[in-house]
């Protein structure tokens, strides 16, 4: 099982139907994810880079090519993965702690299982002293929090990010993404796999060990770098900077 | 009593600036900060008044220089950020004074509107709204005070157990008891 990716894209080609035409939005897209990466999927807006992480998820299937998650073919939704949203997706009448709860319940665990798990996750995302809040009350970066305990919650195997900071101010992401890097390495933690869309080079090169490029149209893999630089990583440096030139080069 | 105002910000962007500082070299000039972070100067300003009075950071002139305190908040990990956030909230008068009004009262929690009311006589000068949202933020984020919206009501919050952890490993909650303690104990997983 060693060598078998945790995910892999094998050909993967997405067309969606427009009106009377069929348009190609991804082409051949072949990529491994191993088990404990932490990969950035950057491209310009429009390239795709949604339908590749909703095609991981298994919430859109592929139109040529196979997703394998642990080397099965993915038939139907991913029970190992969860996403994060940019949007937050909270339900405004749920409290912090109801909307990390409800996804549990609907997995089938028992509440008082389920309610010490909530507990633990809402500490691991700095949350303790807001499990009475209800989103309404909560700053963008607060939601933000609560979206990743409840996909921490369900403990996937894989964790799936799209745009997770970009509705956020520019200090609040700082911290937002300084926490991510924490989860992702505390091994106490069953998810250390993560996949990441993002328009921002910068954050791809801040946080992730390989950076995937998604360009053109039909959106292709324009290249995948691995990011050898060390954690935590100093922004301002000029190894830094000559990497986030590179992968900007590439887009553009 | 002399009580300041609580700036209009959260703590998330405070412990965000004290990151981009500690980035920067631990110290930066305000404008160019502002700058660099596509915010407008005067945006700047509560975060940097917020992180001040919490003692992170100093603001000589037109700089901004990260505290010793400041730096360790950056290298913490988050549970011993939020102790050390908590235990310098303590230090504001304002903050003592409600922990002290809520004690007071044998619920240990009050309507909201008594809040405002308070509010509105210790810093006239202040939005009653604006400052009662910014101490239910940060009050929250210290697990030092909560509301509930289905009560009405503003509180205490008698659970906050949170110390600053003495020695590397997982920050203790204090509930003495070892089996019904849900903050600290791995859940069981239900992955099979
Ligand atoms: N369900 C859908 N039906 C039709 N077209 C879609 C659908 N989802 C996405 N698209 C189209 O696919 C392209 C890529 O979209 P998306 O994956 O959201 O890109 P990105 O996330 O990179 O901005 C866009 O042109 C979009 O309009
Ligand atoms: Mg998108």
């Amino acid at each position: 099982m060693a060598n078998v990716p945790l995910l892999e894209l094998d050909r993967l080609s997405k067309s969606f139907r427009r009106e009377h035409t069929e348009s190609l939005i991804l082409e051949e897209i072949s990529l491994k994810v191993a088990d404990g990466d932490f990969v950035a999927i950057v491209g310009p807006s429009g390239v795709g880079k949604s339908t590749l992480l909703r095609l991981m998820a298994g919430l859109t299937q592929p139109t040529k090519g196979r997703v394998l998650f642990e080397g099965r073919e993915l038939r139907g939704v991913n029970g190992d993965s969860a996403l994060v949203f940019q949007s937050f997706a909270l339900f405004p009448w749920l409290t912090v702690e109801q909307n990390v709860r409800l996804g549990l319940e609907a997995r089938g665990i028992d509440p008082s299982a389920a309610k010490s798990r909530v507990a633990y996750y809402l500490d691991k995302v700095g949350l303790d002293g807001h499990e009475e809040a209800y989103p309404r009350e909560l700053s963008g970066g607060m939601k933000q929090r609560v979206g990743l305990a409840r996909a921490l919650a369900v403990e996937p195997k894989l964790l799936l990010m799209d745009e997770p900071f970009s509705a956020l101010d520019a200090l609040t992401s700082v911290s937002l993404r300084e926490e991510l890097l924490e989860i992702w390495s505390d091994s106490s933690l069953p998810v250390n796999t993560v996949v990441l869309v993002t328009h921002l080079i910068e954050e791809a090169v801040e946080l992730a060990d390989r950076v995937v490029v998604i360009a053109g149209s039909p959106g292709r893999v324009r290249d995948d770098l691995r990011i050898e630089l060390p954690r935590p990583r100093q922004k301002n440096s000029a190894a830094f900077n000559e990497i986030v030139d590179r992968v900007f080069s590439l887009i553009v | 009593m002399f009580a300041e105002p609580l700036p209009t910000v959260g703590i998330t962007e405070i412990l965000g600036l004290l990151k981009v500082l500690d980035d920067a070299g631990s110290r930066a000039d305000v404008y160019r900060l502002a700058q660099q972070l596509q915010l407008d100067t005067a945006a700047l300003l509560p975060v940097l008044r917020g992180a001040e009075m919490l003692s992170f950071v100093h603001t000589p002139g037109g700089d901004v220089v990260l505290q010793p305190l400041g730096k360790q908040v950056v290298d913490a990990d988050m549970n011993t950020k939020k102790a050390i956030v908590k235990e310098q909230m303590e230090k504001l008068p304002l903050v003592r004074f409600f922990m002290e009004f809520l004690s007071n009262h044998p619920e240990k929690a009050v309507e909201k509107s008594e809040i405002l009311e308070e509010l509105a006589i210790l810093i006239p000068s202040a939005d009653p709204e604006e400052l009662y949202g910014t101490l239910l933020k940060w009050g929250r984020y210290g697990e030092i005070f909560g509301f509930s919206y289905d009560t009405g009501r503003f509180f205490l919050n008698t659970r906050g157990r949170r110390r600053r952890p003495t020695s590397p490993g997982p920050s203790e909650s204090g509930a003495p008891s070892g089996s019904a303690s849900p903050g600290i104990e791995p859940p069981e997983s239900s992955n099979p």
